[in-house]
C-alpha cells in the first residue's frame, strides 16, 4: 500500500511563497478533499505534488522516499493528473487520449503498443465508457469527457490520483456520479485501492466522500482532518466569508448525511 | 527555358506539339481513397478510414509510385512506349539525368516539408504553424542571397542557405530559452521566431538593394521564388541524407508529439520531458526545412496544408498522420512540380503554384472544418 507523506512543505512561485509548513499524509484507499477560497493556494500544492514545480522547502515522500530526485516518468507512474478543463489541439480519438495514459511506462524513444492498447481499452471498459473508444473527444460532453481523462489517469497505472475539482462544469447528476466513481476507485474498485487529492468549491462532497479534509484559508493556514471535526460553520465562514447554514438528513440506507449551504444576506 | 529544354538533344520538339504532349496533370490529382473506406463498418462518429491507417498509408503510397511514374512521362521531350523499350540515347538521357533527379527531389522535399511542418503543428498545439515558423526559411533564404551576392557558386549558395536556416532557428530558441524563464515557453519560442525571422527578411532586403541589380539581383529573386530546374546529383545525396536523419528523429519522438498536444503541463504530468523533446522536434523539423529551402529555395504552403490535409485523412494520431503527411506531401509537390513544368513555355516558379493551389485548398479544409463542428 502506497503511503504519501508531506513534511513540512513549503510551496510558491519565485518569489511569493503560498503556502508554508504543510504536513499531509494519504494512504492507499483515502479520499482527501481540498477545500479554500479561490487564489488560496490549491492549484500550487497540486503542482508542487506532481513535480510540476520545484518545492520552496520540505519532502514530499512516498513510502518514505523522497521524490526530489524522481524523473518525470517515475512521478507520472506514481500521481495521474486529473486536470480541470482540457482542449487537445487536435480531434483525438478516445482510445487514443487514454492511450496517452501510457506514456510513462514505454520508452523515451518508443511508442504505445498492443499491451498498452489491451490496457487501456481494460481501462475503458471497467468505467463501462467503452463504447466511446473510437469516438472523437472534442465531440464528447462534459460528463462523458471526464470519464475519458479519469481513464486517461488510470491507465497510468498510478498509486495516486491528484484530480482538480472533478465535478467542475458538471450538471447535477453527473456530479454524482464522477463522485461516486471516485469513490470506488479509491477503494479499489480498478483494482488496487488508490489514493485520491481532490479538490472542490462544494463543501458538501467532503461530506458525501467521507473521512478526510484539508482547507486552505487566504492567510495561507493549512487544516486538516475529519470532515465532521473541521468543516464546522466557524471554518467555513472564515474560509469562504460568507454565513453558512448547516442540516442533517437520513439516507436511505439509514446512514447521517451532513449537509451544508451559504446563507444569502441582504445586500446594503 | 528549362533547363531539360537546353540538354534534350534530340530535335527539338516544336512548340506547338510540345504544348499538345503535355497531359493534362490534373488527372493525377489524388482521387478520393473513399472506396477504399467502405467495408470498414463505421463507428459512432469516427471516420472509418481512420480505423484502417494500414490502407490508407497503402492507398497514400501507391498514389506516390502513380505520381513519379506519371513525372517521369511529363515534360516536353515527349518519351514514347517504342522509345522507352528501345532505350534509346536520347531518351534514357532525358529519363535518368534530367526527369529522375528532379522527381526524386520533389518528392524529398514535398516529405521534408510535410513532415516538419506536422511535427511543429504537434508541438506547438496549433493547426496552423508551418515549418518557417521559427525563421527556418527566412535565413535560409538570407544565406542563399549572401552567397548569390557573394559569388559563392550554386555549392556555396546552398551550403550558406543551409547553416543560415538552422542558425535563424538556433537564434531563435537560444534567445526564447535566455529570455522566457518565467514566461510560457511556446509563447516566447513562437515570438522569438517571429523576431528572427523579420530580421533576416530585412537582411535579405539589405542584400537585394546592394546586389548588382543586372545579375545578382534577378538571380537573388528568382531563387527565393523557389523551384527544382537546378537540382544537382549530390543534392540529393544531401536531401536524402538530411532526410533520414530528421525523418526518423521524427518518427521515434512520434508519441511524446502526440502527448504534447495536450500542452506543456499535462505532457509533463504525463511523464514527457517536455523541453528535452521540443528542442528535439525543433532541431530535426529545422534540418528537414533548411535542407529542403537550401535546394529548392522557398517553397510555401506544402508544411502548412499537406499536414491539415492529412488530418482529415488519417485523425490527429502522429504515429500515422507523420507517414501519412510526408507520403501526402511528396505527391503534392510531384503534381505541383509537373504543373510548373507543363503549363507555361517557360517553368513557373515553384512558390507561385504551391500558393495559387494550397490558398483556396487551405479555405476549403477550413470551412470543411468548420462544418464539422471542431
Amino acid at each position: 500500500m502506497a503511503q504519501l507523506s508531506i513534511e513540512n512543505l513549503s510551496c510558491g512561485w519565485a518569489a511569493r511563497t503560498v503556502l508554508r509548513g504543510v504536513y499531509l499524509s494519504l494512504s492507499a484507499g483515502e479520499t482527501l478533499c481540498l477545500l479554500g477560497p479561490n487564489g488560496s493556494g490549491k492549484t500550487t500544492l497540486f503542482k508542487t505534488i506532481l513535480g510540476l514545480m520545484p518545492p520552496q522547502a520540505g519532502r514530499i515522500c512516498v513510502d518514505g522516499a523522497d521524490t526530489a530526485a524522481w524523473g518525470r516518468r517515475q512521478r507520472a507512474r506514481t500521481f495521474a493528473y486529473i486536470p480541470q478543463e482540457h482542449s487537445p489541439a487536435f480531434p483525438f480519438t478516445v482510445l487514443e487520449l487514454v492511450l496517452m495514459g501510457r506514456t510513462p511506462h514505454v520508452g523515451t524513444l518508443a511508442s504505445v503498443g498492443r499491451t498498452d492498447e489491451t490496457i487501456a481499452r481494460e481501462v475503458l471498459a471497467s468505467l463501462g465508457i467503452e463504447a466511446l473508444a473510437e469516438r472523437d473527444y472534442t465531440q464528447l460532453s462534459g460528463g462523458e469527457r471526464q470519464m475519458v481523462l479519469i481513464a486517461r489517469a488510470l491507465a497510468q497505472q498510478p498509486a495516486f490520483l491528484v484530480m482538480d475539482e472533478p465535478t467542475a462544469s458538471l450538471d447535477f447528476g453527473n456530479q454524482a456520479r464522477v463522485l461516486s466513481r471516485i469513490r470506488t476507485l479509491a477503494r479499489g474498485g480498478a483494482g488496487e485501492p488508490l489514493g485520491v487529492i481532490m479538490t472542490t468549491h462544494d463543501p458538501n462532497q467532503a461530506f458525501l466522500l467521507g473521512k478526510r479534509v484539508a482547507c486552505i484559508g487566504r492567510d495561507g493556514s493549512f487544516t486538516q482532518g475529519d470532515v465532521r471535526e473541521v468543516l464546522t460553520p466557524e471554518l467555513l465562514r472564515s474560509l469562504y466569508g460568507v454565513e453558512v447554514g448547516f442540516a442533517e438528513l437520513t439516507a436511505p440506507d439509514g446512514c447521517r448525511v451532513s449537509l451544508c449551504t451559504p446563507l444569502l444576506e441582504e445586500e446594503t | 527555358m528549362t533547363r531539360e529544354d537546353q540538354r534534350a538533344v534530340a530535335p527539338p520538339a516544336p512548340p506547338a506539339l510540345a504544348a499538345a504532349d503535355a497531359p493534362p496533370v490534373v488527372a493525377d490529382a489524388p482521387p478520393s481513397p473513399a472506396p477504399a473506406a467502405e467495408a470498414a463498418t463505421p463507428a459512432h462518429g469516427a471516420s472509418p478510414v481512420r480505423r484502417r491507417p494500414a490502407l490508407v498509408i497503402t492507398v497514400l503510397a501507391l498514389l506516390l509510385v502513380a505520381a513519379c511514374a506519371a513525372s517521369l512521362a511529363l515534360g516536353r521531350y515527349a518519351i514514347s512506349l517504342e522509345s522507352l523499350l528501345a532505350l534509346d540515347e536520347t531518351t534514357t538521357n532525358v529519363l535518368f539525368f534530367m526527369r529522375l533527379p528532379r522527381i526524386a527531389a520533389a518528392a524529398l522535399i514535398g516529405a521534408a516539408l510535410a513532415g516538419a511542418g506536422c511535427a511543429y503543428q504537434g508541438i506547438f498545439r496549433n493547426p496552423m504553424v508551418s515549418p518557417d515558423l521559427l525563421g527556418a526559411s527566412a535565413g535560409a533564404g538570407f544565406g542563399a542571397a549572401a552567397g548569390i551576392l557573394f559569388s559563392l557558386g550554386s555549392a556555396g549558395v546552398e551550403l550558406c542557405a543551409f547553416v543560415m536556416g538552422l542558425l535563424a532557428v538556433g537564434i531563435s530558441y537560444f534567445l526564447s530559452v535566455s529570455i522566457g524563464r518565467s514566461m510560457r515557453g511556446v509563447l516566447v519560442l513562437v515570438l522569438s521566431g517571429m523576431v528572427i525571422g523579420n530580421l533576416f527578411q530585412a537582411f535579405t532586403s539589405a542584400v537585394k538593394f546592394v546586389a548588382d541589380p543586372n545579375s545578382q539581383l534577378p538571380e537573388i529573386t528568382f531563387w527565393l521564388m523557389g523551384g527544382l530546374s537546378a537540382v544537382r546529383d549530390s543534392d540529393l545525396a544531401w536531401l536524402l541524407a538530411a532526410l533520414l536523419l530528421g525523418g526518423v528523429g521524427l518518427f521515434v519522438l512520434r508519441w511524446r508529439i502526440n502527448v504534447m498536444a495536450n500542452g506543456e503541463e499535462e505532457a509533463r504530468a504525463l511523464g514527457v520531458e517536455v523541453k528535452r523533446v521540443r528542442l528535439a522536434v525543433v532541431a530535426c523539423a529545422t534540418l528537414l526545412t533548411s535542407a529542403s529551402v537550401a535546394v529548392a529555395g522557398m517553397v510555401g504552403w506544402v508544411g502548412l496544408i499537406v499536414p491539415h490535409l492529412a488530418r482529415f485523412l488519417v485523425g490527429a494520431d502522429q504515429r500515422v498522420l507523420l507517414p501519412a503527411s510526408m507520403l501526402l506531401g511528396s505527391t503534392f509537390l510531384l503534381v505541383v512540380d509537373g504543373l510548373c513544368r507543363s503549363v507555361y513555355t517557360t517553368e513557373i516558379p515553384l512558390s507561385i503554384l504551391t500558393s495559387i493551389i494550397g490558398a483556396p485548398l487551405f479555405i476549403y479544409l477550413i470551412a470543411r472544418s468548420r462544418k464539422g463542428g471542431q
